[in-house]
């Protein structure tokens, strides 16, 4: 850790200002509506991400995909445009993402108990969320990136408020093109 | 628009903003009718329906999966409904009222809702709603004996009366499996107008010792289990306001504790408020007040074999009946014989 640490220290505002930048990560992403059928557990998905600069804003776009996110196409598309800024090898950046989402929210029974209820509730529900995302400890290390503790709150964009989309990103690396 | 990042709740705990100016001639006409209310019906009923359900069959075991089911909040497999049917049904027919049934024929679990019905005479298409599910575990006096005992009484003083609205009874089946039959009710409704629904859901039990009642997380209530807990969304907002001032104008200003989420009451933060038959209204974008005791946060007996009448509070549950019946003859606009 401390190499990297004085790798950083050696090249401030020398990383490569490319504009295009791939990174893989781990995530945990909880959706809940507050009812009793609900996923409590975090579920663990893996991303991919795509990034341009563009003067302050890092726009991106992306896939994620839950392995064992339940639903039968536990995959998430995304895109986001995040206001970023350079202090050395710090890359703190904040804003919006729009997705579309194939995790359910809704965790139908299977005890046999009717329902009616939770299936009405999933059926309000679309597959487009609203988030904002936050990446508070994003760093860059000549043509890699690091980010961890990626934060993000959101909501179903048809139903706003309805449910609760609370995701955190574990480990994300990346490389510049 | 709803607070998009925020599932907060805002809270109207007794404090109501504006209490409404309610027409003397009206209150006055929701003070008459409510008067009627008798504490010893209330309680023959709570008896009666107790009864029914000690003499009935449970629901087949077989359906649920016990083992995947916590049994101590949902002892499913001693759940009761036919004879508590058939003693509403009765009654309503008893009390001169036309009784149809909403009856969905599930290959699992079919629901029967019962309807007593008295048509508007000025605005007919304009409905008020009074509700409480029939289906209880174990004995259920609390849970939801009391809450039809209140809504049989209702129908009893509205018999034979004149609503400028139309006023309509429903007991729910199912409700303690999942909000089966109001989901389904509201999910067959026509295009009609309901102005209020009130649904009753453990109204009868009171602990006013310090302590008795437990918070539900994130509302700020009172640790004395001695209020009506009056829980609204916004389009139920003005409604709510309307009950408190009711209560307080008819002689029990410390009654009615009210809580409103905001928007259409559904959220990760309302999920307690979501627990009852008003539920399906509120996701539908209609009119609903939710009454209840608080059931599992002041209750002991809650979804267990002591749920029995003499736990309940007869003086409570009469305070709790003659505020909800003057809330239903102010919104039904009566009574006039």
């Amino acid at each position: 850790m401390r190499s990297w640490l004085l790798l950083a220290a050696l090249l401030p505002g020398a990383a490569v200002a490319s504009t295009q930048e791939v990174s893989l990560g781990t995530t945990a992403v909880v959706l809940t509506n507050g009812g009793s059928y609900n996923f409590p557990a975090p579920r663990l998905s893996l991303e991919a991400t795509w990034s341009r600069e563009a003067g302050s804003w890092r726009l991106g776009a992306g896939v994620r995909w839950a392995p064992a996110g339940r639903g039968s196409f536990p995959v998430e598309l995304y895109a986001r445009a995040l206001l970023s800024t350079r202090l050395g090898p710090w890359r703190p950046a904040v804003g919006p993402e729009l997705g579309l989402s194939g995790l359910p929210v809704i965790r139908l029974p299977t005890n046999g108990l009717p329902g009616d209820l939770p299936e009405r509730q999933a059926a309000q529900l679309g597959p487009a969320y609203v988030a904002l995302h936050a990446v508070p400890l994003r760093f860059a290390f000549g043509r890699f990136t690091a980010s961890t503790l990626e934060l993000q709150w959101g909501t179903s964009l048809n139903r706003p408020g309805s449910t609760l989309r609370l995701q955190l990103g574990l480990l994300h690396l990346g490389m510049t093109l | 628009m709803r607070l998009l990042f925020a599932a907060l709740l805002f809270l109207a705990v007794s404090s109501c903003a504006s209490r409404p100016a309610l027409d003397e001639a009206a209150l006055s006409r929701a003070g008459d009718f409510s008067a009627g209310v008798e504490r010893a019906r209330l309680m023959a009923d709570v008896e009666a329906l107790v009864d029914a359900h000690l003499k009935d069959t449970p629901l087949d075991c077989g359906l649920f999966t016990p083992s995947e089911i916590d049994t101590a909040r949902r002892p499913v497999c001693n759940l009761t409904r036919e004879r508590a049917r058939q003693l509403v049904r009765e009654r309503f027919e008893s009390l001169g009222y036309t009784v149809t049934t909403h009856d969905v024929a599930d290959p699992r679990f079919p629901t029967s809702n019962v309807i007593a019905e008295l048509r508007g005479t000025e605005r007919p298409d304009e409905v008020v709603v009074v509700g409480a599910h029939y289906d209880a575990y174990f004995a259920g006096a609390d849970d939801n004996s009391s809450g039809v005992a209140a809504m049989l009484e209702l129908a009893r003083l509205a018999s034979g009366r004149r609503f400028a609205r139309t006023v309509r009874f429903v007991g729910f089946d199912l409700e303690e499996l999942g909000l089966v039959g109001s989901t389904r009710y509201v999910q067959a409704l026509s295009s009609e107008r309901i102005v209020a629904s009130l649904v009753f859901d453990c109204i009868g039990y009171k602990d006013a010792r310090p302590g008795a009642q437990q918070g539900l997380p994130g509302f700020p209530i009172p640790d004395t289990g001695d209020f009506l807990a009056a829980i609204a969304n916004e389009q139920s907002g003005p409604r709510l306001e309307e009950l408190y001032t009711l209560g307080s104008r008819l002689g029990s200003p410390n009654l009615v504790r009210g809580v409103m989420v905001p928007e259409d009451g559904t959220g990760p933060a309302t999920g307690n408020l979501m627990r009852s038959d008003h539920a399906p209204f509120w996701m539908a974008g209609q009119s609903a007040l939710f009454l209840t005791d608080t059931a599992n946060f002041r209750n002991p007996n809650y979804h267990k074999d002591t749920d029995d009448p003499s736990t309940l509070d007869p003086d409570f549950l009469a305070d709790v009946t003659r505020v909800s019946a003057a809330a239903l003859a102010f919104w039904a606009e009566g009574s006039r014989p």
